[in-house]
């Protein structure tokens, strides 16, 4: 008698590569992958400070969407789940890379800068915020960035977190405030919510 | 500039900054590229369980040569192929029937008849079908982090159970069924197991884990839970609900299965794993051959392991020698995959992309 479990992972793990099979679904693997890679990168980096990783982070994520897709093609919000796992993922991806991570941050640094001085300043901008981002507290980090990156509103994020509108507003006004003091800034705490 | 001004401009930035980086790349590269990097990193591990296991090979394969009496002379057959239609993504069978997850529903096959008997919806509608046990069907829902027992019978709730921390929405939930009790995996970003108790429907004990569960097998006397990528597998004592043992084993095990004393572990690198869960050894390691891929699915009994391979590919092993029978495509038209399998009723039931239920009829 079989005692067996994984039912959720596994009928996801057994799917074939045959790109062609997903256009039976509501929306192909394809499309969604398309649509949101370049969303899921920039996530990647916000959170771990690396492109390299940001990619793989990226990348993982869709693999493991992709051997799920018969389950969360059928959710409301595949894009949630996908932003789940890269988020938590990236989490033990820090603290596993950390001092890899910094090496590469310097290498990308140097390779997306290129000559041009304004972009070279915006590329220094964005990583000296997103630094003092994953200076906070985890989840605070997570709905921070997903905030300024997606420009959604609180009840998303809490989707893709798996927590209350309201935890995530606390964690959006904690998050700013330090944020604020740390890069010298006025809060200017707006919400979109 | 304000922070709210700044952050936007910084999002903004980020998107175009990772947009520079090129084109998404395509898909079958990208996994492609992380296959490799899965093979080779599993090599490493592989080649050490291979040395290890190679002298507890010999003194097994001489024991079982000895054993051998009848060897099952081939593979099989596919007896039946039952088309149901819909997105077929989960199969568990009891002795009342098959139980087919099929889209937003749970359909029973009468494995006399081969005939769907009953549809039941599910509810929450978003669950999944983890486990059949003890007279009932077990849902998990992922989004609440709940398990729903539900009658067969009747379709009705009968309770709903939260896993501790469930309300932080798992990335999975994984089930099994022994005797006495259904246990619970979960991913919170590295969490444990849950017993559920179901004479009582609720959690009765939970046991932490140091690493992010993958699934898991029960026994009477063990439980067996994978874990995500680290190359361990737990072994638990239903009697104290402790682990008692962290057994080395490929590094990415994606499917276990229990008969006969044994439990088996399917590994990504295409390995099945004979664990002794006396010993809290690997005992065996066999060979999948490079048709399979990756060992997805495992199901066994007394007589046969089967194992799902990527795609459409199932193969048979031989418990007593741990050597592959024989091996095929079972699925039908081409470019159609296993969605997954299970053992029961003297059949293999794998259900297909093309939403078909096989049943496979093994040789004896």
């Amino acid at each position: 008698m079989i005692r067996s479990g994984g039912g959720q992972r596994r009928d996801a793990s057994m799917a074939d590569p045959s790109d062609q099979l997903v256009y039976r679904l509501p929306e192909s693997f394809e499309s969604f992958y398309e649509r949101e890679y370049h969303s899921l990168v920039s996530l990647g980096y916000a959170l771990t400070g690396s492109w390299p990783a940001a990619e793989d982070l990226a990348q993982e994520a869709f693999l493991a969407a992709h051997q799920a897709w018969p389950r969360i093609s059928r959710y409301e919000q595949p894009g949630a789940w996908v932003r789940r796992v890269a988020a938590n993922r990236a989490v033990s991806l820090r603290r596993r890379q950390l001092v890899e991570a910094r090496g590469l941050l310097r290498l990308a640094g140097r390779h997306l800068l290129g000559t041009d001085a304004d972009q070279t300043h915006q590329a220094e901008e964005a990583a000296d915020f997103w630094r003092a981002v994953r200076g906070l507290p985890r989840r605070q980090a997570q709905a921070v960035a997903l905030f300024y990156l997606e420009g959604w509103p609180t009840a998303e994020i809490a989707g893709v977190l798996g927590c209350s509108d309201t935890t995530v507003r606390a964690h959006l006004h904690k998050g700013r405030r330090t944020l604020a003091r740390r890069l010298g800034a006025e809060p200017g705490l707006g919400g979109r919510s | 500039m304000n922070l709210e001004s700044r952050g936007r401009q910084v999002g903004q930035v980020t998107r175009q900054l990772a947009e520079a980086r090129g084109p998404v790349p395509p898909f079958a590269l990208v996994r492609r590229r992380h296959r490799r990097r899965a093979w080779r990193q599993a090599a490493l591990v592989a080649a050490a369980v291979v040395a290890v296991a190679a002298l507890v090979m010999v003194q097994v394969r001489q024991q079982a040569s000895e054993e051998v009496t009848s060897r099952p002379r081939s593979f099989g057959r596919v007896a039946t192929t039952i088309h149901l239609g819909g997105q077929l993504s989960v199969v568990r069978a009891d002795a009342a029937g098959v139980w087919v997850q099929r889209d937003r529903e749970v359909v029973r096959v009468d494995p006399r008849t081969n005939r769907v008997t009953a549809r039941l919806p599910m509810s929450p509608s978003d669950s999944e079908l983890g486990a059949v046990g003890d007279g009932s069907l077990w849902l998990t829902h992922i989004a609440q982090g709940t398990v729903t027992r539900v009658d067969p019978a009747t379709g009705r709730t009968v309770a709903t159970i939260g896993v501790p921390g469930g309300d932080n929405a798992p990335v999975s939930m994984s089930m099994a069924v022994g005797p006495g009790a259904v246990w619970v995996d979960y991913d919170l970003g590295g969490t444990g197991v849950v017993r559920i108790d179901p004479a009582t429907n609720t959690v009765a004990t939970a046991v932490k884990l140091a690493k992010t569960p993958a699934g898991l097998a029960a026994s009477d006397r063990a439980v067996m839970v994978l874990t995500r990528e680290s190359g361990v597998v737990y072994q638990i004592d239903p009697a104290t609900n402790r682990v008692v043992a962290s057994i080395p084993v490929c590094r990415e095990s994606k499917a276990v299965a229990y008969a006969a004393g044994v439990f088996w572990i399917g590994c990504d690198e295409g390995t099945l794993l004979r664990i002794d869960p006396v010993t809290h050894r690997v005992a065996a390691t066999v060979e999948l051959g490079p048709a399979t891929g990756s060992a997805g699915g495992v199901g066994a009994d007394d007589g046969a392991v089967w194992v799902a391979g990527l795609g459409d590919v199932l193969v048979r092993v031989d418990p007593r020698s741990n050597t592959v029978v024989g091996s095929g495509s079972v699925t039908g038209p081409a470019g159609s995959y296993i969605t997954d399998m299970t053992v029961g009723s003297d059949a293999v039931w794998l259900t297909t992309s093309q939403g078909t239920l096989v049943r496979f009829d093994p040789d004896s």
